[in-house]
Parts: C-alpha cells; sequence; structure tokens
C-alpha cells in the first residue's frame, strides 16, 4: 500500500500536474493568440473615416462646380476636384471598402452614382448656372447615403470595438484563471523537485556511505582488486594490489592493463578478461607471477567478473590472490605424500622380496628333505646292508669277499661325504663365505687339465676339447672357482648322456667374454625343466636312480656370478643339451657379462 | 504632377523641384508585388524609389511630410525609406495611375515582404494622388 502511494506521488502526481501545467499553458497561449489577433485593426475598420473623405470630396465638388459659374474657380481648380471625388468614390467602390458599404446598406447609392458618372462628367466639361440642378440632383442622392454609411459605420465600429473589447476581456479573464492554475501546478511541481532533491540529496549521502565502505573494504582486502573499463584502462586499484604489483595508485589508475605489468599481456589472462566482457566469471588457479621487484616466481589465483551498469557490461573487475604459500604447503604435502607412496612401495616390495623368500626357503627346505631322505638314506641302507651281510656271514666269507663288502660300503661312505660337503658348499654359498680371487687364467689350459683327470678317473675317453685357433681362451676368473663350474658341468654332461655318446668341449671368443659350451647328447630317459634348471636341490625326472642333490648347476651359476659371468643353457634339446660358462675378458667386462646375463632371464 | 521642396540641394525651380512623368521616369525602375488594405489580391506596381527621388534632390531632412491632391497630409521619418523598399508607384498591373483613382503618384509600402508593415499604423502612409514633398 505504501508503495502504492509512494508510486502515485513520485511518478504519477507529477506526471498529472505536469500534464495540466502543459494544459493550461497551451490553453493560455491559445487565448494570447485570440487576443493578439483581435487586436489588428484594419484600414477598412476606419470606414467612417474614409466615407467622411467622400462626402467632403463630393460637396467640395459641389461647391467648385458654383464657384465656376460665379467665376471664381478656374477649370484646372474644378478638375482637381474632380479628380478627388472620383478618386474617393473608386475607394469606396472597390475591394474590401465596397463590401462594408454593401453591410452598411449604401451599395445602391454607389451603383446609382457610377451609372450617372457619364452624365456628371458632361455636366461638369460645360458648367452653367442651368445646369445646376441637375448636377444637385446627381449629388445629393450620393451625399445622403454618405451621411447614412456614416452614422451606421459609426454604430457599427463602436459595437464592433465593444464586442471586441467584451472578448478581450473574457480572454483575459481566462487567461488569468489558467495563470493561477499554472501557478498551482507550478507550485506543487516545484514542492515535488524539493522534495525529490532532498530525497536525491539523502540517497546521494547513503549512495556516498556505501561507497567509502566499498572503498574501505576495497582498500582492506586482502586480495589485489583491479577494475578496468573497456578499453582495458585501470579504473581501481587497491592497497593489495600496490603490494602484488609494486606500482602506487597514481600511475597505475588510467594507465593500460599491459603496460601495468606483464602478467595481465599473458595470454589466458587476456582472454580471461576479455571474457569477462562477454558476461562470463573466469577462474585461472595458480597462475605463474614473476614480479619486476621479485626474482622468485609467486603463484596467483585470478577470478574475473563483469563490471555492469543496469544490464550494459562497463569493464571487468579482477580478484588476484598471492597463492604462492598455499601452493608450496600443498606442493610440500604432495612430496610428503610421495614419500610415503616410495616407503610403502619399498616396504612392500621388502614384504613380497621376504615373502618370494619365505616361500622360496620353505620350498628349499621341503626340496632338502626329499632329496635327503632320499640320495642320503640310499648310500646309508648301502652300507648297512653291506655290515649286516658281513655280520651275518663272517664266518664264512674269504679275504676278498669281505674286501669287496668293505669297498661297496666306503663307496656309499664316499658318496654320503660328498653329498654333505655339496650341501656345506651351498650353505657356505648363501652365508657368502666363499672367497673369489680374479685373475687371468687360460681356460684351455683348465679344461684339459681337468679333462686328463677326469679320463683318468673314471677311464673316460668320450670327452673331446676342442681348442680354439687363433685365440688363447683367457678370461678373468678364479681358477679354483673356474675349475669348480667345469667339472660340475663335464659331471652333469657325463651323468646324463648316453653311454659311448661324445662329450665336446668348445670356446667362442665374444667381445667382452669367453664362452665354454660343453655338449652332450640327452639320455633317452626323463626329461627336466630348462626354467628351473639352476634352482637349488632340483632335479629333473631324467636324474632319477643317480645319485645328487641337485645344487650342483645351482652352485656353478653362483660362482660364476661371483665371478662376474654366468652359466647358462644355450640349447635344451634332449638330442643336444648345451651348457655354457660365461666369465669376463677382462675385470673392466665383468660388468657386460652381468648387463647381459639380467637382459636375457628379462627376455 | 510632383513638387519637392524644402531641405533639398537640387532645384528647378525657386523653391523647389517640380518633375513631371517624363522627368520621374529617368529615376530608376523599381518593381514590387504587394498586396493592399483597400484593394483585393496581389497587386502589381512599377515606379521607383523613395530614397531614389530624395537622393535625386539632395533631400538633407530628417523627414518628409507627404501631401496628396486632397490635402491629406502625413508626415514620414526619412530613414524609413532606407529601412524598406517604399516604392512611388506610377503604374498598377501595368496601367497607369490615373487621377481619378489613386494615382498619378501612389506611395506603396512591401507590405507582403515585411510582417511589421502590415499595421495600421503604415496603412495611412500609403499617400495616393501624391502631389507635395516637403523635406525637413
Amino acid at each position: 500500500m505504501n508503495q502504492t502511494v509512494r508510486a502515485f506521488v513520485g511518478v504519477a502526481l507529477p506526471v498529472l500536474v505536469i500534464i495540466v501545467f502543459v494544459a493550461l499553458l497551451t490553453f493560455s497561449l491559445l487565448r494570447l493568440l485570440n487576443t493578439e489577433r483581435d487586436m489588428r485593426f484594419e484600414a477598412t475598420q476606419n470606414m467612417l473615416w474614409v466615407i467622411s473623405r467622400a462626402h467632403i470630396s463630393s460637396l467640395l465638388l459641389g461647391e467648385a462646380v458654383a464657384g465656376g459659374i460665379a467665376g471664381e474657380v478656374d477649370l484646372a481648380q474644378l478638375e482637381l476636384r474632380y479628380n478627388v471625388f472620383l478618386s474617393r468614390f473608386a475607394l469606396l467602390d472597390d475591394g474590401p471598402q465596397r463590401r462594408q458599404m454593401e453591410a452598411l446598406g449604401a451599395a445602391a447609392a454607389l451603383d446609382a452614382l457610377r451609372e450617372s458618372l457619364p452624365q456628371l462628367n458632361a455636366l461638369l466639361k460645360d458648367v452653367k448656372q442651368e445646369t445646376l440642378p441637375n448636377l444637385k440632383a446627381l449629388l445629393e442622392p450620393y451625399n445622403a447615403a454618405l451621411t447614412d454609411a456614416a452614422n451606421k459605420a459609426m454604430v457599427a465600429e463602436w459595437e464592433g470595438l465593444g464586442a471586441t473589447l467584451d472578448a478581450t476581456r473574457k480572454q483575459l479573464w481566462q487567461i488569468i484563471i489558467s495563470m493561477i492554475g499554472i501557478s498551482l501546478a507550478g507550485a506543487v511541481l516545484c514542492i515535488h523537485f524539493l522534495l525529490a532533491i532532498r530525497d536525491a540529496q539523502q540517497r546521494t549521502r547513503l549512495l556516498n556511505k556505501e561507497k567509502a565502505f566499498s572503498e574501505l573494504l576495497i582498500a582492506s582486502s586482502g586480495e589485489a582488486i583491479v577494475a578496468v573499463d573497456r578499453d582495458r584502462r585501470c579504473t581501481v586499484w587497491n592497497e593489495a594490489a600496490e603490494r602484488l604489483f609494486g606500482l602506487c595508485i597514481n600511475p597505475a589508475v588510467g594507465a593500460l592493463l599491459n603496460e601495468l605489468s606483464g602478467f595481465f599481456a599473458v595470454n589466458r589472462v587476456e582472454q580471461a578478461i576479455g571474457n569477462a566482457f562477454q558476461g562470463q566469471a573466469i577462474t585461472l588457479l595458480d597462475q605463474p607471477f614473476f614480479p619486476s621487484h621479485d626474482s622468485e616466481p609467486l603463484y596467483v589465483d585470478l577470478r574475473c567478473f563483469a563490471l555492469r551498469d543496469a544490464e550494459r557490461i562497463i569493464g571487468a573487475i579482477l580478484l588476484i590472490s598471492d597463492v604462492t604459500e598455499r601452493r608450496a604447503a600443498q606442493r610440500e604435502i604432495a612430496n610428503h605424500r610421495d614419500h610415503l607412496e616410495q616407503m610403502v612401495r619399498a616396504r612392500t616390495q621388502e614384504l613380497d622380496a621376504a615373502l618370494i623368500r619365505e616361500r622360496t626357503t620353505a620350498e628349499l627346505y621341503r626340496n632338502f628333505g626329499t632329496m635327503i631322505s632320499h640320495q642320503f638314506r640310499t648310500p646309508l641302507a648301502l652300507v648297512d646292508s653291506a655290515l649286516q651281510r658281513l655280520m651275518r656271514r663272517s664266518d664264512m666269507l674269504t679275504a676278498a669277499e669281505v674286501m669287496e663288502r668293505c669297498k661297496e660300503a666306503r663307496g656309499a661312505i664316499a658318496r654320503l661325504v660328498k653329498l654333505v660337503e655339496s650341501t656345506l658348499d651351498a650353505a657356505r654359498l648363501d652365508a657368502s663365505q666363499i672367497e673369489v680371487r680374479n685373475q687371468i687364467c687360460n681356460l684351455g689350459d683348465l679344461v684339459t687339465e681337468i679333462c686328463s683327470r677326469l679320463t683318468e678317473d673314471d677311464g673316460l675317453k668320450r670327452i673331446k676339447v676342442m681348442l680354439p685357433d687363433g685365440f688363447t681362451p683367457t678370461a678373468c676368473c678364479d681358477p679354483v672357482h673356474a675349475e669348480h663350474i667345469l667339472t660340475n658341468l663335464l659331471s652333469n654332461a657325463v651323468k646324463y648322456s648316453q653311454n659311448a655318446t661324445p662329450i665336446t668341449i668348445n670356446f667362442a671368443n665374444r667381445e667382452t667374454h669367453i664362452e665354454c659350451v660343453v655338449t652332450n647328447i640327452g639320455s633317452s630317459a626323463g626329461s627336466f625343466e630348462p626354467e628351473a634348471l639352476f634352482d637349488r636341490y632340483y632335479r629333473g625326472r631324467n636324474s632319477e636312480g643317480r645319485p645328487g642333490i641337485g645344487v650342483g648347476l645351482y652352485m656353478a651359476r653362483m660362482l660364476a656370478r661371483l665371478q662376474g659371468g654366468d652359466v647358462q643353457l644355450q640349447n635344451s634339446d634332449p638330442n643336444l643339451i648345451q651348457l655354457a660358462m660365461l666369465l669376463p675378458r677382462s675385470a673392466a667386462d665383468s660388468g657386460f657379462v652381468a648387463a647381459m646375463k639380467h637382459r636375457k632371464e628379462t627376455a | 504632377m510632383l513638387e519637392v521642396r524644402g531641405a533639398i540641394s537640387k532645384t528647378n525651380v525657386k523653391d523647389g523641384a517640380h518633375f513631371d512623368m517624363e522627368m520621374l521616369k529617368v529615376l530608376p525602375v523599381a518593381k514590387l508585388e504587394t498586396s493592399t488594405a483597400v484593394t483585393d489580391g496581389v497587386r502589381r506596381f512599377e515606379g521607383f524609389l523613395m530614397r531614389d527621388l530624395l537622393a535625386y534632390v539632395g533631400a538633407q531632412g530628417t523627414t518628409v511630410t507627404a501631401k496628396a491632391l486632397n490635402d491629406y497630409t502625413i508626415k514620414i521619418a526619412i530613414a524609413e525609406f532606407d529601412r524598406f523598399d517604399v516604392l512611388v508607384a506610377y503604374e498598377m498591373d501595368g496601367e497607369p495611375l490615373l487621377p481619378s483613382d489613386k494615382g498619378p503618384l501612389w506611395l506603396v509600402y512591401p507590405r507582403d515582404q515585411h510582417v511589421e508593415l502590415q499595421d495600421i499604423r503604415f496603412d495611412y502612409r500609403w499617400v495616393w494622388q501624391l502631389r507635395w514633398l516637403d523635406i525637413r
């Protein structure tokens, strides 16, 4: 309700008053125009004077004619009077004067005189006493009509003047009343305008207060606040902006934004401001900023909004917060998290490795147990059997038979001892108790010596050493361990090959290492798994019935690796088994062999 | 036809300058189309400018008293003839003005060309049957 009343007082009332004001003013102006028009007098309104002058000219013509008869007036004077008479008659009988005369009822007299003019003209050419009555008879009706017209003209003019005065008086009163109305409307408008001015002043005061408060907020804001117009000229530059950009407000306000800092010339920032001009709200996070007064880069968050005047966008406002510390904290947290993740990953790997080791160990012990139960029990059973037979038949046995039994028992014990030694070797290897003393060693000589010994010990003659032509197979290795490896490889070749099949040893000179390849033809009984061949305590199906604990190839590979080399299965075809010992050619090449070994395992 | 007397420097008789129609037509011809207060419609006048006549006779006063055949007399400021192209007409609509009408000379104001001349205070200055001019 109050709002409706306020709207009426504020808008409808002044509009209504203005309409009344304009209407009264228009009415007054129209009335004034009427009055002004009524105040104009035309010459025809002066008919009384025109008629009187015509009447006088007529009377003077009569007198001139009388004077002419008496000889007192000459012809020129008479002609002058006659011309004046005709002139006044023509004036009355022409145009507006004629219409006025018609209105005054004197038209007939004028017409009669016009018809009599030839006769009058003839009479005046020859003025005589006898024609004087004729002349008077022509002029008297005209003079009488003019007298009557003069009376009527006087009355009509006075009546007209009175009516005009009445109308003018009436219009003046209307104008006076209108002026009073105009004054009242003007007073109402003045009061309204005074009230509006007072209201506007109050609003201005409130606006100024709000403006001051806004300026205080902008000035005390921790965020840099920058406003720009459509030409990208700075219009607001608060204290935080001064601190951030190192520029005072005086040169900043009014300057182009790009000239204030290179930050505003960055494409993304320019584009964000452009989008703000289109009415979009844009946020750019973690924008790098290189202040001229500080070499350390800062990071800022930029928010752009359109600045509107009603519906029109007049510029943009930019809120810029320094988030360098927050970013540093976030980065530190991220680093810490990465570090923790790495620790967890490493710990997980350690745990996985420990688990694998644990499983391997369990498998190891399981294999060890199986191996012990089988391989150790067999020689013990042989010894026990030999001893029992000796005990039961001690009185019946010859010395040769006793010797044979003892020899069997000792052979079994020797295998047992060998098994125990192998087990201990493996244990020492696990405990890293094996020392390696690398030196330059001729593998050809070493292989030849081992073959000689095997041939002597076991009578084997199927091992063939193929010494290389053109180079000496020297390697950087521990000769004791190299001999151990080669003995192991040759024992395996002998053990897992068919009788009388050849066993060959070849050498190859590689770029970084020397290869010594032992080749044999596999036995037909059973097979083995190549991937498990070098596992400790692994024994393939082809090893059934053959003594051993499954640590030979494991030991060989471990010893080769301790020397910077490796032992590899190059061919697993049962018809052609090739096991190669790789040893570095020099101390510097040991790393290459290890890398090659790693590549091979990965593949 | 027209007698000029008073403060003039050029005379052809003892106390003034007398003109007949032939002498008057020596002056530069001026034409004017205007309505009048005493006739209907627009009329076409031909004659000469009053200021040309005054210059011709070497008028040195400030007022001109115009007098008609019927002794109608009006006093007019000379400055008025400089302000307006006031015509002394001897022809109307191609016909000579006759003494029996408004001739032979009629003082004509350019009424249609100047709104301020459409006033009764100027209407009485249209002296017809003009005969005498007295410069003071």
